[in-house]
């Protein structure tokens, strides 16, 4: 064989020959069925070694039209749909959706079912937010630490949604005009001790992640987006804090009653894939403080429905573009009504889908290995993105 | 409560124009030469009603003007009104000022063509490519107009309201009738006939292991066991076969049999006891290998430097001739 015929020769020197390679560039398929990409998602990426010179990202397996399956329900029947889309902020999605058909219908809500909902929705967006530490530590390197700690309290959140609706992810309890049924009667207290655990809970991802120098080194400078190219991409929610923008629905258009409780806007400097760590981390937190005022606020007997309800909903002819700041960002519901008993157009506005659409110009030019904590940073879910 | 919640539409009236020095006063400012439609959403923001052709200018200057500056285009999608046309909707928000606006225009059902404003907001790209597969409506100048939540050789509009609901199944080419009707078994097709042994052994009135007895179990035993023979001896002749270079015998191996039929040269390869006798004649028809060169000694560096070259230089040209004709030799040259 060729290589027999260099036997006997004795190098005396080692030569380092230096010359540069020529790489040719590669497309590389991640997904649909792949543990990184979060769920049923594909793209194709163009490597030139290891550099990721173009992204082409696949969506729509999980599309199952949700919206043309909505104007074919009536208003009330189409509301089950919401749990599907973002099945990790459910309650958020749900409280969307009925705040815009009561809003085009003119349905007042009791302050009770509205402290009620806020309440769910916040616990929701902590339980959202731990499912997002488990799963981008498993991404950057935390193989199962960080999910068997966060899911700790994400199950002591999800018992306590239990024992008020029954069920642990497809919810379905708000209603149009309030809630299905009255919450249990030890739900202050279950709250207040579910809180405690909570906050020992961010705690403790606290110093398990932030200073590791090895998740610092994963995260630091990887898909850094600037603010102008965030907004020009819809980018909303978390990411968009990250990149330094101030930017919360909760505050800057208050829906529900929101402005009766204090606390902070978290907002990050150089808006990579750390910042958006630590925004996340500190909303936690910030969802902490809204849950004490609120629980020590919400009012402990008083209706949770109006008196009167139609039997059938027959907005008059109007639309709404009802928003709200979800786990995710801006989940939008633009509803427009005909004056029948089926919403003529019902229109979801996906964060994911949006975040997920700026993925590419934060993956170009970066290591391959930095295109999968770019994405896990996005904090997607596919249900939401391809509805 | 807050007062906000209230609904305001039964007090409104019913001209349900924006109330003055609303952000509609200040597009008109920027804009005079453009008709503007204006009027309150049951969110109590303003829309307004444009010309199809003036929707591009008139977003580009929102985002650019200082009293508007409407940098997020939070969402885009289309409202199918049937005969009255398509209603392409633009909501835009300004987050330093904090204002909204919903930017509305009408298109005609059939042929609808807008420009599209991903020169202007990057979001726009997949909206705009979701609204084209749903609604139809095509974007002239925009970089990537390829379906994105569909598959992308389809070309159906669902979300207008002449697209039905139910019998989606059908435009997929899956057969409804066959998943909703009871239907007779299919009949044994006619290449069943000239493989007996096959049809015999896929016949569907089979017992389940569970309830046969021993006998039939041993039965079972033997008639799989044959099988597998019959499968190794056709795959021993196959492969002699592929190695001579010959064509397969037989044409092409009929699909969807189970054991395929054994050809005529089965009887020949299975008189043989192993399967590798009767690959072995068909290999020494082949060119025999090239017998490997004798190779030249290497002399001493410090004896015979020049001699040494050569000897190598020889050596590495006979190991290229070796690989070379090893090569030819694999590819059946």
């Amino acid at each position: 064989m060729v290589q027999q015929t260099f036997e006997g020769e004795v190098l005396t020197e080692p030569v380092v020959v230096e010359r540069e390679f020529e790489t040719v560039d590669m497309n590389i398929n991640i997904g649909p069925q792949h543990p990184a990409t979060h769920g049923v998602f594909r793209m194709v990426l163009t490597v030139d070694g290891e550099i990721v010179k173009d992204a082409i990202p696949y969506i729509g397996y999980m599309h199952r039209g949700g919206e043309k399956l909505s104007e074919n329900l009536d208003y009330r029947g189409a509301l089950g749909y919401q749990d599907r889309t973002d099945y990790l902020a459910a309650f958020n999605s749900e409280w969307v959706y009925v705040n815009a058909v009561e809003r085009l219908a003119g349905i007042e809500i009791p302050e009770r079912a509205e402290y009620v909902r806020l309440i769910l929705a916040e616990f929701n967006r902590l339980l959202s937010h731990f499912m997002f530490m488990g799963a981008f530590g498993t991404d950057v390197g935390y193989f199962g630490t960080a999910f068997t700690w966060t899911f700790k309290e994400r199950e002591r959140i999800q018992d306590l949604f239990e024992a008020v609706c029954g069920d642990r992810i497809m919810y379905n309890y708000f209603r149009v005009g309030g809630l299905a049924w009255e919450p249990h009667e030890t739900f202050i207290e279950d709250s207040h001790w579910v809180l405690d655990q909570v906050e020992v809970g961010i705690t403790d991802v606290d110093e398990l992640m932030t200073n590791n120098e090895v998740f610092v080194a994963r995260c630091r400078d990887v898909g850094a987006m600037t603010a102008d190219e965030a907004i020009s991409f819809g980018v909303t929610g978390p990411m968009l804090r990250a990149s330094g923008v101030p930017f919360d629905l909760r505050v800057d258009e208050p829906y529900s009653i929101y402005d009766r409780f204090h606390w902070e806007i978290p907002v990050g400097e150089r808006g990579d894939v750390y910042d958006r760590y630590l925004v996340r981390l500190e909303e936690m937190r910030q969802s902490v403080t809204i849950l004490r005022q609120a629980l020590d606020q919400m009012p402990t007997s008083g209706p949770i429905e109006p008196e009167r309800m139609p039997a059938r909903l027959r907005p008059p002819p109007g639309e709404i573009y009802m928003r709200q700041e979800n786990p995710r960002g801006e989940y939008g519901i633009y509803m427009v009504s005909d004056g029948t008993d089926k919403p003529w157009r019902v229109k979801m506005r996906s964060p994911c889908f949006h975040n997920l659409s700026s993925l590419k110009p934060q993956v170009i030019n970066a290591y391959l290995a930095d295109a999968v904590v770019a994405l896990g940073s996005i904090d997607i879910v596919l249900c939401e993105v391809d509805r | 409560m807050t007062s906000r919640r209230t609904p305001a539409a039964p007090e409104e009236p019913p001209s349900n124009e924006p109330p003055p020095g609303s952000i509609a006063d200040v597009y008109r400012e920027v804009m005079p030469l453009v008709g503007f439609e204006a009027e309150m959403t049951k969110g109590d923001d303003v829309a307004l009603t444009i010309p199809a052709d003036s929707i591009h200018e008139v977003i580009e200057r929102g985002r650019e003007d200082e009293r508007l500056q409407m940098n997020l285009l939070r969402n885009q999608t289309a409202v199918d009104w049937e005969e009255r046309g398509l209603e392409i909707v633009y909501h835009l928000y300004s987050i330093p000022l904090r204002q909204a606006v919903t930017i509305k225009s009408w298109l005609p059902s059939e042929g609808a063509i807008v420009e599209s404003i991903t020169d202007i907001y990057e979001m726009a790209n997949w909206a705009e490519r979701e609204c084209r597969e749903m609604f139809g409506i095509e974007f002239i100048g925009h970089p990537d107009p390829r379906n994105l939540l569909l598959d992308e050789d389809i070309d159906i509009h669902p979300l207008r309201k002449s697209h039905p609901l139910a019998p989606i199944e059908t435009e997929q080419g899956v057969d409804v009738e066959f998943f909703t009707k009871q239907h007779p078994p299919p009949e044994p097709a006619e290449e069943e006939e000239a493989a007996p042994d096959a049809a015999a052994a896929a016949a569907p009135e089979r017992k389940r292991v569970e309830d046969m007895t021993e006998e039939e179990r041993e039965e079972r035993r033997a008639e799989q066991a044959e099988r597998v023979a019959r499968a190794r001896e056709l795959a021993a002749v196959r492969r002699a076969e592929r190695l001579a270079g010959a064509p397969p015998a037989g044409g092409p191996r009929p699909e969807g049999a189970a054991p395929p039929p054994p050809p005529a040269a089965a009887p020949a390869a299975a008189s043989a006891a192993e399967a590798a006798p009767a690959s072995a004649p068909a290999q020494d028809d082949r060119p025999p290998a090239p017998p490997p060169p004798e190779l030249p000694s290497i002399p001493d560096a410090e004896e015979d430097p020049e001699g040494r070259a050569a000897a190598q230089a020889e050596r590495v040209r006979l190991g290229r001739e070796l690989a070379a004709a090893r090569r030819a030799q694999l590819r059946g040259d």
